[in-house]
């Protein structure tokens, strides 16, 4: 039994683990079907979605985790976060080297550090409170699901993919055409530079502190061991049976168990319920469950602390009428980023996506890159439309489905087919048509709905523009063979409803009566 | 029967007569015989595109001519689209199916199927419907959207194309296969054959950069199919490529097939608005000789179902 919830514990956390990776690895259709499930049991994207688009499913998704965390303390923390799962495979790894073993079994200080308190609340205040402000980067940075998301897809799916190439190279050489021959993701240099420094503090905290993070910094964490403070099943040490030996508090990856004295403490705010104090106690003192007789009583700290949170949610409360009176108002079209189709605006978009990147590794056309500070400090690492790298596809709206943030919302296929998320420009003084009085027509073949099209005149066919009919999906800009482009899509910062798909042409005579003879025939 | 043709059907007769039986002998001779004989280009009407199809090759000698036993067929459609079969922006799939069936029948090793989409691949081979024709034929549906699959070859003669990324299946020594759709085409006027072998290259881009139609003439200096079938089923007679309204496609139901790329896009095209020397391609490569622009000298068989 005590050993029983420690395996249960690595065999859910192993497989929700490979099942994220694999979400976020494939563009194949059982990887899209996962991904368009898993990201939205987790806390942060929901958190967000409840706020930003009133989802019921995201506040039942929220209550389950809420009352799971309030009854049986941090069992999402201990297998069911992948960047916690993440440290634990860190952490195992680490392991294997001795003298790191022997250090990280080093008998612990007294006390749950006071620092580790105030750094918690003032890390989760720094980041939710402007995120309620509209300035979201710091949460999304710390928001464990999506810095799993970009570790995997800036740095697992570039090495994943050329993995991913070989293995396809090598099944395509006995005509085995199994998986797709989509070219890896490779993300701009800082996105990668972001993702590399952020998995390199994570592994120095995994290292050095076990789960440091979960307990110290992460925003979410800090929420849910606020509420596991409560909760009535958890880590219990029996007093009597305990020989003080102190190897569950050597071993605890939290730091939450301490042996001071004749005095055993648990912090169940720290505690993520990993359950090796249950399986490492010799003498079979730890068990999880429900306290042996009358509950104990509340603790200041945790009044203290629930202060805290209480007058942080009544500040953002406050400030969110501040902001929407203050609210800008971004001009109609501009040379900012083409936002995703779902986004509805450029500003909504930023404060509702964390970047995790699923939309980004999910995209068949790799359109959707990371931007660098096109959307401004806020929208790091945010989606944008990159028409040097591909183009909208007018068949797909995979993005809006896999959002779990309600950044994007999801689109009806023919919803997304009429959103207009910028319209072409056609610059004729740098067409090889006119300039050049040669044919080319690579915009008007790609356009889907003839916005571009072309015009027979002194023999050629020649480009031009309807741009009511625009959607700026940017098919133009990316087959335009100029550079500079001689066709560019300028953004909606605000998207619009593009008009019905343009018609060039009369259409053609109605069919000839069937051929009877071959006499018929044109030649 | 004029006295010169007479002449020629005697003459023809007698060495038929006499070297008949001895070409029977090996299917490459039996093949050779049927290319002096068979028809320059042959054009079914009125049937689906699968019968169309045996017809077609039927007159043209049968696809023993064309594949012989244990070969290795590579068979590129236009796949370019995320479109259905009814909008006649991809070519049929059931035209593809048959193809495939009948190459396997005749005897190949292995048949190809593949296409460079414009559209994201996967959504191309899946609506047009072509990759599961084509799987369900038999065949091998090769993927092209990846520049792994491809190497740079220089094009010998090539006016403004010096040199081009080719698909790795489209350089080996298989039968290659040529099977467009007939389209009206927004940028270059129409497109059949010639163009459809845009879909072979990795670098689209760079024949619209240096020059659309020259490039398309110039790529057959390097490598022509050994047969071209061209589907006019459904035919988009205006706003195509690929977005053609309901009423720009007409059902045609005709099917054109010729050993010459050059005769088969030059009668094709006159099924749409517009006579070969309209359609610069076509025109380019006709006069760079890589086939017979002259329509109405060829020797056709019009077959109406």
């Amino acid at each position: 039994m005590r050993r029983g919830l420690r395996a249960l514990r690595i065999a859910v956390g192993a497989a929700v683990f490979l099942v994220f990776a694999f979400a976020f690895l494939g563009v194949d259709a059982p990887a899209a079907a996962l991904a368009a499930l898993l990201p939205r049991t987790q806390a942060g994207p929901m958190l967000v979605r409840l706020v930003g688009a009133g989802s019921l499913a995201a506040a039942l998704a929220l209550a389950v985790v809420v009352v799971v965390t309030l009854t049986a303390g941090r069992l999402y923390c201990a297998a069911w976060c992948p960047l916690g799962i993440l440290q634990d495979g860190v952490r195992f790894l680490a392991r294997r080297l001795p003298w790191l073993r022997r250090w990280q079994d080093r008998p612990p200080r007294a006390g749950w550090p006071r620092w580790r308190r105030f750094i918690r609340w003032t890390v989760l205040t720094a980041a939710v409170v402007p995120a309620v402000l509209g300035f979201g980067a710091l949460a999304a940075s710390l928001e464990p699901y999506s810095a799993f998301g970009r570790i995997i897809v800036h740095g697992a799916w570039p090495l994943g993919g050329l993995a991913r190439d070989a293995l396809a190279a090598g099944l395509e050489r006995l005509d085995v055409y199994a998986l797709s021959g989509t070219e890896p993701l490779w993300p701009p240099a800082m996105a990668a530079g972001l993702m590399g420094a952020f998995l390199l503090l994570v592994i120095v905290l995994a290292v050095l502190g076990g789960r440091s993070y979960c307990t110290t910094v992460c925003p979410v964490g800090t929420v849910l061991g606020l509420l596991a403070g409560a909760a009535p099943l958890r880590v219990r040490v029996d007093a009597a049976a305990c020989t003080r030996c102190g190897l569950c508090a050597r071993r605890c990856r939290a730091g939450c168990l301490r042996i001071e004295g004749d005095a055993v403490h648990l912090e169940p705010s720290a505690c993520v319920a990993c359950m090796d104090c249950l399986a490492v106690c010799p003498a079979g003192a730890v068990r999880y469950g429900l306290p042996p007789a009358a509950a104990a009583p509340r603790r200041d700290a945790e009044r203290r602390e629930l202060l805290a949170a209480g007058s942080a949610a009544a500040l953002a409360a406050l400030a969110q009428p501040v902001r929407l009176l203050a609210g800008e108002h971004p001009a109609a079209s501009d040379l900012g980023p083409v936002s995703p189709p779902g986004s509805g605006s450029r500003e909504r978009f930023v404060r509702s996506c964390t970047a995790c990147q699923l939309c980004v590794t999910t995209c068949p056309s790799r359109v959707l890159q990371p931007a660098l500070l096109e959307y401004g400090a806020g929208g790091l690492l945010q989606p944008r439309l990159s028409f040097a790298d591909g183009f909208c596809e007018y068949e797909c709206k995979r993005c809006t489905d896999v959002c779990p943030t309600g950044a994007l919302r999801p689109l009806a296929l023919a919803e997304k087919q009429r959103t207009q998320l910028g319209v072409a420009r056609l610059h004729k003084t740098r067409c090889i048509v006119y300039c050049r009085g040669e044919e080319c027509g690579a915009c008007a073949e790609v356009c889907p709905t003839h916005a571009v099209y072309t015009r027979p005149q002194d023999g050629l066919l020649c480009p031009e523009m309807a741009p009511g009919s625009c959607i700026g999906c940017g098919a133009c800009e990316y087959a335009c063979p100029e550079s500079p482009k001689a066709i560019e899509v300028l953004a909606n910062a605000i998207h619009g409803q593009a008009a019905e798909p343009h018609a060039t042409e009369v259409p053609a005579a109605p069919a000839p009566p069937a051929a009877r003879s071959t006499a018929d025939f044109p030649f | 029967m004029k006295r010169r043709d007479a002449l020629k059907s005697i003459a023809f007769g007698t060495v038929s007569l006499v070297a008949g039986p001895t070409l029977l002998l090996s299917r490459k001779s039996q093949a050779q015989e049927a290319a002096t004989t068979a028809p320059d280009l042959v054009a079914v009407r009125n049937g689906e595109p699968d019968v169309m199809l045996d017809q077609a090759l039927e007159a043209l000698g049968g696809i023993g001519r064309f594949v012989p036993k244990d070969a290795t067929v590579v068979v590129k459609p236009n796949i370019g689209w995320a479109r259905e079969p009814e909008t006649g922006a991809d070519t049929n799939p059931l035209l593809v199916k048959r193809l495939v069936e009948l190459c396997l029948n005749a005897g190949a090793k292995k048949v190809y199927v593949f296409d460079h989409t414009v559209s994201a691949g996967p959504e191309c081979y899946s609506k047009s419907g072509i990759e599961a024709a084509a799987k369900a034929a038999g065949a091998v549906v090769a993927l092209a959207d990846n520049v792994r699959y491809y190497q740079a070859v220089d094009i010998p003669g090539g006016v403004r194309l010096k040199s081009a990324q080719v698909h790795e299946l489209f350089l080996s020594d298989a039968v290659l296969i040529n099977v467009p759709v007939l389209k009206h085409h927004s940028g270059s006027k129409a497109t059949a054959a010639l163009k459809n072998l845009m879909g072979v290259v990795w670098d689209r881009q760079a024949y619209h950069k240096q020059g659309l139609h020259q490039c398309i003439a110039d790529f057959c200096l390097y490598r022509k199919p050994h047969l071209n079938i061209v589907d006019a089923y459904r035919v988009t007679l205006s706003n195509g490529p690929q977005r053609a309204r309901p009423e720009d496609v007409q059902t045609m139901k005709m099917l054109l097939a010729s050993t010459d790329i050059v005769a088969a896009d030059a009668a094709a095209v006159r099924l749409l608005k517009g006579s070969p020397a309209e359609v610069e391609h076509i025109a380019l490569a006709g006069a760079a000789k890589v086939g017979r622009l002259d329509v109405d000298a060829l020797n056709i068989r019009r077959i109406v179902l």
